[in-house]
């Protein structure tokens, strides 16, 4: 008897053990792709969730056979006094639970930005939810509006960005390394600037186009207090050195010649003698000749030579030009604060509070060296006549 | 059960298996406690606090393991009542027994706070620190042979998960270990306190050792056990001060948020579910060690002959301590990081240390008179 209650338990246990009872099934989900953050009317945060129809993601020929299919994504937005009041109320406009896990961008507006991100970030990084590898972008005028394009080859705009991102060939900024810069020495931090790719002539919607990223939001203190255009993106980037994939155009006595890929070694060296401070930028950079628009023959010792000063002498331009428009925005970016931090501890603790004028007032010395290492296929100039060539 | 000789409990077991045992112990926790509790006071010096902690937990195994030569096959409480008297001994042993229930009080709810706040939310912590205490009781029931040998099973689990933190290796930015003790020496010794708490924990050896059939190698394998220790836990800080930097400190779980960075090739993603499985594991011996060690204070302060009986009523009292001693996470984790210290050190670090002293004083004594 008490063998066979035994056996009866440990059948009901069994029951028990598949966990049918608080499953979650992706059909209960609203997998959330992206998330717009807006300025909403008085002082309230307008939040923009991207969520995925699961029912749509069929793989792109079977929708095409269908006959189109339906969009892949949705996009549903509420007002809040802050996020997390903003999305309880957009969890009232959805009929299957909001879930995080797949939010990998996170898109601030400008004006949002302008007014400061500092406590809205405060969640991001808070809630057990989003995830700290997601990347955080600021979009040119409403964040919204980048997650409503539907993307002519991408499943959806957020996807677009993401890939664009991973291509690395401009900044990239997760979640994790916007709380360090936040919670690190310089408080300032560049974020990548979204904007509308104006779409093509065959589009038959205005909104068959994508987001893209061009230049970047400069952040101080987590407010937007000025732009990098892409050339000057491309100069802090190169102190940073985190792109990893990007070719590099500069004149020859008044021709263009590219390079690519280029591959640059930065090193960042910081000096303190009294009161002036002055930093050293070690560039080193070496690439492959891809396209040669000038007469210039890099076979020739003596045009090589030509060509490397004209290389060396764009790459100074550009970090002299970002650090430049840093200096005068008064943020540092470009983590100096960092560098000076773990060599002269002592000094540091000194400028922390004014960091920004500090920052202002360095003396930045660049110091670069370049060495193109392959000519590519050909040697002379391709297609004109040797004669043409000197 | 056979053979109701002195010993309550006559299971057999090696040294490398209880130094097994006291690494899980030791780490179950402190891998995820530790990392912010030190980045907290000593900034980016913080991986030198497990490194500068050995010598507490150093000195913890050399006076237990020294304490258990001098009196063969007793407890720490058989033999504090050989060492201060009949009265003041069987004193410390309510002391050992409630410290080890509210111990193991405290463990149990930082597992089930650990796990309701990342993971299982709507799972209430009841039935997290009910279930995890009611096999640990098992456990503990079946004797020190089954402890030792679930953790020989576990231990491999436990420590796996660790190597998965490499792949955040092209995140690392190694620089951020600058500046080198930039606010004197003073920050890093405040660090440490953390760990010395945790690795005089190493105190629960002396639970252990009368049960150790190779005392010969004791020595050798709880120190390597030590050693193993404090590498990991190294390990783990610096993983987080490479990847999280200045942020380390403001992370509940450092580990955790490193755990949730890891990102390789679109496919290693959402690990934490790892780390999930290796603290429920590392718990369970943990829990099931204290558990083990505060039936023992109780039976030996006693001289109870069978400590089975006691088992659940024991169990019983862990799981009030754990809810009625910790109101809320806050208040859990300010115990930790700032009496938490001193409480465990005083128990598992100084007591012994004076017990070690009257001992040795009392045996010099004895050969003056004789």
């Amino acid at each position: 008897m008490r063998r066979l209650m035994l056996v009866i338990m440990i059948s009901a246990f069994v029951l028990s053990l598949t966990g049918c009872w608080d499953r979650t099934e992706l059909n209960d989900l609203a997998l959330i792709s992206a998330t717009a953050f807006d300025k909403g009317n008085n002082n309230k945060i307008l939040a923009t969730v991207q969520v995925i129809i699961p029912q749509n993601q069929g793989s792109g020929q079977q929708t095409a056979a269908i006959g189109g299919g339906g969009p892949r994504a949705i996009t549903r937005s509420a007002e809040g006094s802050n996020i997390e009041d903003a999305l309880s109320k957009l969890q009232r406009k959805m009929p299957r639970r909001l879930f995080w896990g797949q939010c990998k961008i996170f898109i601030f507006g400008e004006e949002i930005a302008r007014i400061g991100i500092r406590e809205e970030f405060d969640y991001l990084v808070r809630h057990p939810q989003p995830r700290e590898r997601a990347y955080l972008m600021v979009s040119k005028g409403k964040a919204s509006e980048a997650l409503n394009l539907i993307p002519p080859i991408e499943r959806t705009s957020s996807e677009a960005l993401r890939e664009i991102s991973n291509l690395r060939t401009g900044l990239l900024v997760t979640m994790e390394q916007m709380s360090m810069d936040l919670k690190g020495d310089s408080e300032s931090n560049a974020l990548p600037m979204v904007y509308i790719l104006p779409p093509s002539k065959l589009a038959d919607k205005p909104v068959q186009t994508i987001p893209y990223m061009k230049g970047a939001a400069v952040l101080k203190k987590g407010k937007l207090s000025g732009e990098l255009t892409e050339k000057l993106l491309r100069g802090a980037l190169l102190i940073d050195n985190v792109a990893a994939d990007y070719s590099i155009t500069f004149d020859v006595g008044g021709k263009q010649v590219s390079l690519h890929p280029v591959k640059t070694k930065v090193r960042l060296t910081p000096h303190i003698e009294g009161n002036n401070w002055s930093m050293t930028i070690k560039v080193q950079s070496e690439g492959s000749i891809v396209q040669n628009n000038s007469r210039m023959n890099p076979m020739k010792p003596e045009d090589l030579k030509e060509m490397n000063l004209a290389f060396r002498n764009d790459i100074h331009r550009r970090i002299e030009a970002a650090v430049v428009y840093l200096q005068q925005l008064k943020a540092d970016t470009i983590h100096f604060a960092t560098v000076y931090h773990k060599k002269y501890p002592k000094e540091w603790e000194r400028v922390k509070e004014q960091w920004d004028e500090q920052f202002a007032k360095i003396k930045v010395t660049i110091e670069v060296k370049t060495d193109i290492k392959k000519p590519g296929l050909i040697n002379t100039p391709g297609g004109m006549p040797y004669e043409e060539v000197q | 059960m056979k053979g109701m000789g002195f010993e309550m409990d006559n299971g057999k077991i090696t040294s490398f298996q209880v130094s097994l045992l006291m690494y899980s112990v030791i780490l179950a926790t402190g891998f995820i406690t530790i990392p912010a509790i030190s980045a907290h006071y000593a900034m980016n010096d913080f991986w030198l606090a497990p490194v500068l902690a050995i010598l507490a937990g150093g000195s913890v195994l050399a006076i237990s393991i020294k304490l258990h030569q001098l009196y063969p096959n007793k407890n720490l409480i058989q033999y504090s009542e050989r060492i201060i008297g009949k009265v003041p001994g069987k004193i410390l042993g309510i002391i050992y027994f409630q410290f080890f229930v509210f111990t193991c009080g405290i463990v149990s709810r930082e597992y089930a706070e650990f796990v309701t706040g990342n993971f299982l939310f709507k799972t209430p912590m009841f039935c997290l620190v009910i279930l995890m205490v009611l096999l640990a009781a098992f456990a503990v029931r079946g004797g020190v042979e089954l402890i030792v040998r679930s953790t020989l099973l576990l231990t491999p689990l436990f420590i796996l998960p660790l190597f998965f933190l490499l792949l955040l290796l092209p995140d690392f930015d190694v620089s951020n270990i600058l500046p080198f003790m930039s606010h004197g020496f003073i920050p890093v010794i405040k660090g440490s306190l953390a760990p010395v708490s945790w690795y005089s924990e190493f105190l629960i050896i002396a639970y252990f050792l009368p049960s150790v059939i190779d005392q010969n190698k004791t020595v050798k394998y709880s120190f390597l056990s030590l050693l193993a220790v404090s590498a990991s836990l190294t390990y783990v800080c610096l993983v987080a001060l490479f990847v999280l930097g200045p942020d380390t400190a403001n992370k509940v779980y450092p580990v955790l948020t490193a755990f949730r960075y890891i990102s390789r090739a679109d496919f290693f993603e959402n690990l934490e579910a790892l780390l999930l499985a290796m603290w429920v594991v590392g718990n369970f011996i943990k829990i099931a060690a204290v558990y083990y060690a505060a039936v023992l204070s109780f039976t030996s302060c006693f001289n109870l002959k069978d400590y089975k009986p006691f088992v659940f009523p024991i169990g019983i009292l862990i799981v009030i301590h754990c809810f009625w001693d910790i109101p809320s996470f806050f208040k859990m984790a300010g115990f930790l990081a700032t009496v938490g210290s001193f409480h465990l050190s005083t128990f598992m670090l100084v007591v012994p240390f004076l017990l070690f002293i009257i001992a040795l004083c009392r045996k010099q004594w004895s050969k003056l008179v004789s």
